[in-house]
C-alpha cells in the first residue's frame, strides 16, 4: 500500500476512533448517571439496589450497551472521506490540499498535480493525525462516565452506609436487613415481639412469606453476608444446628448455649469426664481454660473461658460423638431439660425434658405425651431417637372436631416455638407465636443480625402478627 | 499530460501579461483578473460601467500584450447580424461569378463589443453562437473562430434610454460579469498623469503569445478540486433559487430566478483559473468565494419586489456566502 492510502485509511481509522469514544463520551455518562439516580431513587425509596456479581453484570451491560450503540451509529453513519479529509484541510491551513489530492488521486484526472500536491501532504501529513484526538470536553465527559460508573458500582456499599439505624425501628416495621431491637427488659420484649393491631396489616402487607424466605435464602448464599462472617465455621454452624454435639468444639458451644439459659456453669459428671480426657491432649494455653471450667467458676468465667477456647481456632483432639450425645442427654436431664427454646428452664418451672425412652419411642406417642403437658406447651428439644426413626413431623390430636369427619391430626414441626391450637377460639384452632421462646432459640443459635430479624418476620408472616 | 516546465511557462506568460495590462490600466484589478480568468476558461465576459472608466482600454492592452487580433464593434440600434459575422459577397473573377464570405469583426481573437445592449436583440443574438460554440454560420455553412478567442462586452448601467437589454440566454454566455467601478483618488491621479505626459498612452507590445494561453488553459483543466468544494459550489449555485432549501431568507423574498447549471460550471472553471493565477495547485475555499460574484451577479433575476426595491444581486449573493458552509 502507498504511504498516501495508508494516510488516508490511518486518518479514517482514527476519525472512526474518535467518532465512537465521542459518542461513549456522551452515552456512557448519560445510562451510569441514570443508573446511578436510579440506584438512589430505589434507595430512597428503601429498596436496596442489586449488589455483588449482579451489580457487575448491570455495569457491564450499561458499558456493553453504550459501546453497542457508538459503535452503531458510528456504522450507520460512515464519515464520507472527502469531507473528513477537507475538514482537515480547513483545519490545518484552508488550502485544501489534502482534499484535493484524494480527489486527483481517486479520479485520476492528472498525474503533474498528484506529484505536486504529493510532497506538501506529507509535509504537513503529522499535523491532520494531531487534529484526529478527542477534544477536551469529550475527554472530560468519558471521565465523567467512568466516574459514574464507578459511583454505581460503589452505590450498593454507599446506600448500605447509609441506611437507617437498624436499632431504632421495631420489628415489622424496619428493611430486611435491619437488625432487631436489643431488648433491655421482660416487659420491652413483649412489647416488641407482639406486634399491636396497627402493625399487623403492615406485616401483613410486607412481609410476604415467600419474600422472607427467600431473603432467608439469599442471606444465607451470599458469601459476603454477615451470617456466615459471624461464624467460626460452617462445620461450627453444623455443631449447633445437628441433633448434637459430634465434636469438641460442638460440645463446648451446646455448655456455652445451656450456661446462657440456666445461668449455672455447674457441670455433670459426663462433661468432666470428658474435659479430663481431653485436657492432656491440648496445648497449655487451652488446658488452663478447660481447667478453669473444672474448677466451679461463675457462669459469666465459664462464658469467657468457653469463648477463648472457641475463638483459639484451635483443632481439638476427635472425641467420641456417642459419648458427647450421651452426655449432653445426660447433663440436661440432671440440670432440667436444657432446651435453648424454652425460656422457662432457669426458673425450673418448664417442662419436664422428653425421656429418653419416650423419645426413641413412637413419635405419637412422644407428641401425646407432651400434648399432656400441664403448661400445654411443646417442649422443643432435639429428637434423640435413632435416625432412620426420627420424626420430621410430630403427629399431634387437636382438641376440636370438623363435622362428622371427626378428631384433627396436626402435624408439628419439632423445635418450632408455637402454642398449641387454642381449641375454643371462636375462629377454630389458631397457633399464637411465643416470641419470647423464639428469640431464646435464636439468641442460642448464635445467628446474624439479619437473619434473626428474617426469621421473628417468618413466625410473624405465618401467625399473621402473632395471633 | 502537462509538465512541470508547462506550468511554470504558463505562470510566466500570465505574469507577463498582468504586468503588462497594469502599465496601461490603473486599478481595476478585479476586473482584469476576470479577463483574464474568461481567457483561460473560454469564457467571455460583460464589463459594465459607466462611460470613461477605461473598459475599451482594458481590453485593447490585453490584445497588444497577447499579440492577438483585436477587433471592436460598436452596437448600435440599426447594427445587423451581417455586420458582426460577416457575409457572402458576389465577387466576379475571369468571367466566373461566384459568392465569397466576407468575415465580419467576429472574426478576430479578441472581440470588443461595445455597449452591446445598443443593438436589438437580433443582432445581440448573432453573437450567441460565436460566443458559446467558437463558430459562426452563414448561409448554411460554418466557421471555426480562431483560439484563443474572447468576447468582452460593456454595457452602460445608466444610459438605459433607447437600449435592448440582453435577453437572459445571451447574458448566461458569460462566464462572468465585471463591473467596472470608478477609480480612487489616488487611482485617478495615477490615471492623469500617464495619460498627460509626453509620451501619453501606449498599448504595450506582446508580452506572451496565443500558445502560451492555450498551454495554460490545459494547465487550469486539470487543477483538482476538493469533492468538498464541488459540493459547496453546487450549493452556492442551488442557494440563488428562492425555493432552495439553501436559499437564504432576501433570496426566497426577491429573487425570481436563480442561476442555471451553467453558473456551477462557471463557478467551479473560474475558481480553477483564479487558483492557477495565485500560484497555486489546486482550488481553495477562497477561489470559489471571490469568484461567485462575478460567476453569478448577472445570473440571478429579480421579481417585481426586488426590482421595486431597488435591490442590488451582490448583496443578495454575501447572503448567500453568509448562508452555506463548505461543511
Amino acid at each position: 500500500m502507498a504511504p498516501l492510502d495508508r494516510l488516508f485509511d490511518d486518518l479514517a481509522r482514527r476519525d472512526r476512533r474518535v467518532r465512537f469514544l465521542s459518542w461513549l463520551a456522551v452515552l456512557l455518562p448519560a445510562t451510569s448517571g441514570a443508573l446511578l439516580i436510579l440506584s438512589l431513587t430505589l434507595h430512597a425509596f428503601g429498596v436496596p439496589f442489586v449488589a455483588g456479581p449482579a451489580s457487575g453484570i448491570i455495569l457491564a451491560t450499561v458499558a456493553v450497551c453504550a459501546s453497542t450503540v457508538a459503535s452503531a451509529v458510528v456504522a450507520l453513519r460512515p464519515v464520507n472521506l472527502a469531507t473528513l479529509l477537507y475538514r482537515l484541510d480547513a483545519a490545518v491551513d484552508g488550502e485544501a490540499r489534502l482534499s484535493s489530492l484524494h480527489e486527483v488521486r481517486k479520479t485520476g484526472s492528472s498525474r503533474f498535480y498528484e506529484e505536486a500536491l504529493t510532497p506538501l501532504v506529507e509535509e504537513r501529513s503529522s499535523r491532520y493525525a494531531m487534529i484526529l484526538r478527542l477534544t477536551r470536553g469529550a475527554r472530560l465527559r468519558v471521565l465523567l462516565g467512568l466516574v459514574l460508573v464507578a459511583l454505581v458500582a460503589l452505590s450498593p456499599w454507599i446506600g448500605a452506609s447509609l441506611r437507617p439505624d437498624r436499632v431504632a425501628s421495631g420489628p415489622g416495621s424496619e428493611g430486611f436487613l435491619a437488625a432487631p431491637p436489643e431488648v433491655e427488659s421482660e416487659e420491652e420484649l413483649d412489647e416488641t415481639a407482639e406486634p399491636d393491631a396497627s402493625e399487623e396489616s403492615a406485616v401483613g402487607d410486607e412481609a410476604v412469606l415467600d419474600d422472607v424466605l427467600e431473603n432467608l435464602r439469599t442471606s444465607r448464599t451470599n458469601p459476603d453476608d454477615e451470617v456466615v462472617e459471624e461464624l467460626p465455621d460452617a462445620a461450627r454452624l453444623e455443631e449447633m444446628q445437628g441433633d448434637g454435639p459430634t465434636t469438641f468444639v460442638g460440645f463446648l458451644f451446646e455448655l456455652s448455649e445451656r450456661i446462657r439459659n440456666s445461668g449455672a456453669a455447674e457441670l455433670s459428671a459426663e462433661e468432666r469426664s470428658l474435659i479430663s480426657e481431653i485436657l492432656p491432649e491440648v496445648e497449655e494455653e487451652l488446658a488452663a481454660d478447660l481447667e478453669g471450667l473444672l474448677n466451679d467458676p461463675s457462669a459469666d468465667e465459664a462464658q469467657e473461658r468457653i469463648e477463648r477456647l472457641l475463638s483459639a481456632d484451635a483443632s481439638f483432639p476427635e472425641i467420641d460423638a456417642d459419648a458427647l450425645a450421651s452426655d449432653v442427654s445426660g447433663n440436661a436431664e440432671s440440670v432440667g431439660a436444657f432446651d435453648p427454646g424454652d425460656p422457662q428452664t432457669p426458673d425450673g418451672e418448664s417442662v419436664s425434658p422428653s425421656d429418653e425412652e419416650g423419645g426413641q419411642g413412637d413419635a405419637e406417642g412422644d407428641a401425646t405425651s407432651r400434648e399432656h403437658d400441664e403448661e400445654g406447651i411443646y417442649p422443643v428439644t432435639d429428637f434423640d431417637g435413632p435416625e432412620d426413626e426420627v420424626p420430621e413431623l410430630v403427629e399431634a390430636e387437636l382438641p376440636t372436631e370438623i363435622g362428622e369427619s371427626g378428631g384433627v391430626i396436626e402435624y408439628i414441626t419439632q423445635g418450632v416455638p408455637i402454642e398449641p391450637p387454642e381449641g375454643d377460639s371462636e375462629d377454630g384452632p389458631a397457633y399464637v407465636v411465643d416470641f419470647e421462646r423464639m428469640r431464646s432459640i435464636l439468641d442460642a443459635r448464635t445467628i446474624s443480625a439479619d437473619a434473626y430479624e428474617i426469621v421473628q418476620r417468618y413466625f410473624e408472616a405465618i401467625t399473621q402478627g402473632g395471633t | 499530460m502537462i509538465t512541470e516546465k508547462d506550468l511554470q511557462r504558463a505562470r510566466d506568460a500570465f505574469t507577463r501579461l498582468r504586468e503588462a495590462i497594469g502599465t496601461v490600466i490603473v486599478g481595476h484589478d478585479t476586473v482584469v483578473e476576470a479577463a483574464l480568468v474568461a481567457l483561460l476558461c473560454r469564457g467571455n465576459v460583460l464589463l459594465e460601467g459607466v462611460p470613461g472608466l477605461g473598459k475599451t482600454l482594458l481590453v485593447r492592452a490585453l490584445a497588444g500584450a497577447l499579440g492577438l487580433r483585436f477587433s471592436r464593434i460598436q452596437f448600435t440600434p440599426d447594427l445587423m447580424p451581417a455586420d458582426i459575422i460577416g457575409t457572402d459577397i458576389l465577387t466576379e473573377e475571369g468571367g466566373h461569378r461566384e459568392f465569397e464570405f466576407a468575415a465580419g469583426p467576429v472574426f478576430a481573437n479578441i472581440v470588443l463589443a461595445d455597449e452591446v445592449n445598443r443593438a436589438t436583440p437580433k443582432t445581440q443574438s448573432a453573437l450567441l453562437e460565436a460566443m458559446q460554440e467558437r463558430t459562426v454560420t452563414v448561409r448554411g455553412h460554418t466557421y471555426e473562430l480562431e483560439e484563443p478567442y474572447i468576447v468582452l462586452a460593456t454595457q452602460n448601467p445608466i444610459e438605459m434610454e433607447g437600449t435592448y437589454p440582453l435577453p437572459e440566454a445571451q447574458v448566461d454566455r458569460f462566464l462572468l460579469k465585471a463591473i467596472v467601478r470608478f477609480p480612487s483618488i489616488e487611482e485617478l491621479d495615477r490615471i492623469t498623469t500617464r495619460n498627460t505626459d509626453a509620451e501619453g498612452m501606449a498599448i504595450p507590445d506582446a508580452v506572451a503569445s496565443a500558445e502560451d494561453v492555450l498551454l495554460a488553459r490545459d494547465v487550469v483543466a486539470e487543477i483538482p478540486v476538493a469533492e468538498a468544494l464541488r459540493n459547496y459550489a453546487s450549493r452556492l449555485v442551488l442557494a440563488t433559487h428562492p425555493d432552495s432549501e439553501f436559499a437564504p431568507p432576501r433570496i426566497r423574498d426577491y429573487v425570481e430566478y436563480g442561476a442555471s447549471p451553467r453558473a456551477a460550471i462557471a463557478l467551479i472553471m473560474a475558481a480553477k483559473a483564479r487558483a492557477f493565477l495565485c500560484g497555486e495547485v489546486n482550488v481553495r475555499q477562497e477561489d470559489i468565494d471571490a469568484i461567485l460574484e462575478p460567476a453569478l451577479i448577472h445570473r440571478l433575476i429579480l421579481n417585481f419586489r426586488g426590482e421595486a426595491e431597488g435591490i442590488v444581486v451582490a448583496d443578495l449573493l454575501e447572503d448567500v456566502l453568509e448562508k452555506v458552509t463548505v461543511l
